[in-house]
């Protein structure tokens, strides 16, 4: 996989981290309450996974990484970049409230895509492009999710419905509608 | 709270997956095979125990500040022992599980357990009921998934083709319906909503 055209259609469309593979749940489940707060998780998906692709994409060039070390690495890489953002931001999480962001910055779809780059064969400066195509398909999930989540409020669910199990069939919907694009 | 209740409490009133609504990547992921919900829990409850108290014993010797350096540490090494030695023993299951083995180590729920600050004895409960409430949350969405998906549960066909299966149920998309209407229904026979994080 090596046009940037085909890894778009790949990462945003038919093997999207959340819709397709179910990566990164947690994410949308508990910051998805407003647009704001989506986006937001979304720009941080974003500079985490561009950080942690291009460290992989750097380690690979540098020295390859065998088959029984590439787990720890990727773990080792995902962990450190997360831990980095969460660094790099925390005066502005203390103003900015209670929240805890480190779920956001350490979670399984970024570990996941790293996963994915050698299940789908992808190597060299790739990597990174497929980091970011990875990162825009979830940030775009979790902001359409928000909107949903805003829209469901209004309506009258059914009390066991409520909250988590109307977004995640809802969530489910949006897969389906998705799911023809898949070739 | 006594042993007992705290044991249960992770397999009923706090179940991982039905009450807390974390953890669900696996759940969505590899449980359209019953067996598939069956090795994911069971290895997810061993390296949560291994993390536990290896927590334990970190917390009788280090400062708080290392701690977590200690958890991220353990989480890495106990899942790729666990990796290799499946790997070596069972490939087979390996190559079932997928990606989805090695996200045991940013599993919510392990994480979540961490943070417990209870007496020793009561966290290897609390983990323990916790590690058989998750694996019994997800060999019941397996077994749903496996029987709407593909008309068989654990292998054993029962509708032995009378019906054609829905195999949708089998995709992650009908993975996200399927758990969402069995919380749905968790909740609707407990009369309470899943505990969401303010």
């Amino acid at each position: 996989m090596s046009k940037g055209l085909e890894l778009f259609a790949h990462c945003i469309v038919t093997h999207n981290v959340i819709l397709f593979q179910g990566l990164g749940i947690y994410i949308l489940l508990n910051y998805t309450k407003t647009l704001a707060e989506a986006f937001k998780a979304a720009v941080m998906m974003l500079a985490t996974m561009l950080t942690a692709s291009t460290i992989m994409w750097a380690a690979e060039s540098a020295l390859p990484i065998s088959f029984g070390m590439r787990l720890p690495v990727i773990l080792l890489i995902a962990l450190l970049s997360g831990l980095l953002w969460h660094k790099l931001l925390a005066p502005y999480h203390k103003s900015s409230g209670s929240y805890n962001f480190l779920p956001i910055f350490v979670n399984s779809a970024l570990v996941g895509a790293l996963l994915n780059t050698y299940q789908y064969d992808v190597s060299g400066v790739n990597i990174i492009g497929y980091g970011f195509f990875c990162a825009l398909g979830y940030g775009l999930v979790l902001i359409i999710m928000a909107g949903i989540r805003q829209r469901l409020e209004l309506a009258n669910v059914p009390k066991p419905l409520r909250g988590i199990p109307i977004l995640l069939i809802s969530t489910g919907l949006l897969a389906l509608a998705l799911m023809g694009f898949r070739f | 709270m006594s042993l007992g209740k705290t044991f249960l409490n992770g397999i009923f009133s706090a179940n991982p997956i039905f009450r807390l609504a974390i953890g669900l990547v696996p759940a969505l992921g590899i449980t359209h095979l019953a067996i598939n919900g069956v090795y994911m829990g069971v290895l997810t409850t061993i390296v949560l125990l291994a993390v536990v108290l290896v927590k334990i014993v970190a917390n009788l010797f280090l400062s708080r500040d290392v701690q977590l350096f200690v958890d991220c540490a353990s989480l890495v090494v106990f899942t790729t022992v666990l990796y290799r030695l499946m790997g070596v023993y069972h490939p087979d299951v390996l190559v079932q599980l997928g990606i989805y083995f090695p996200l045991i180590a940013l599993n919510g729920f392990i994480l979540q357990r961490l943070s417990n600050d209870q007496r020793p004895i009561t966290r290897i409960v609390d983990a323990l009921g916790m590690g058989i409430g998750y694996t019994l949350a997800l060999t019941v969405i397996g077994m749903i998934r496996e029987f709407v998906g593909l008309g068989q549960i654990f292998g054993i066909s029962i509708l032995h083709g009378s019906l054609a299966p829905f195999s949708l149920a089998a995709t992650v998309p009908g993975g996200f319906i399927i758990i969402g209407l069995l919380i749905a229904l968790f909740n609707a026979l407990t009369g309470k909503e899943v505990e969401q994080r303010e």
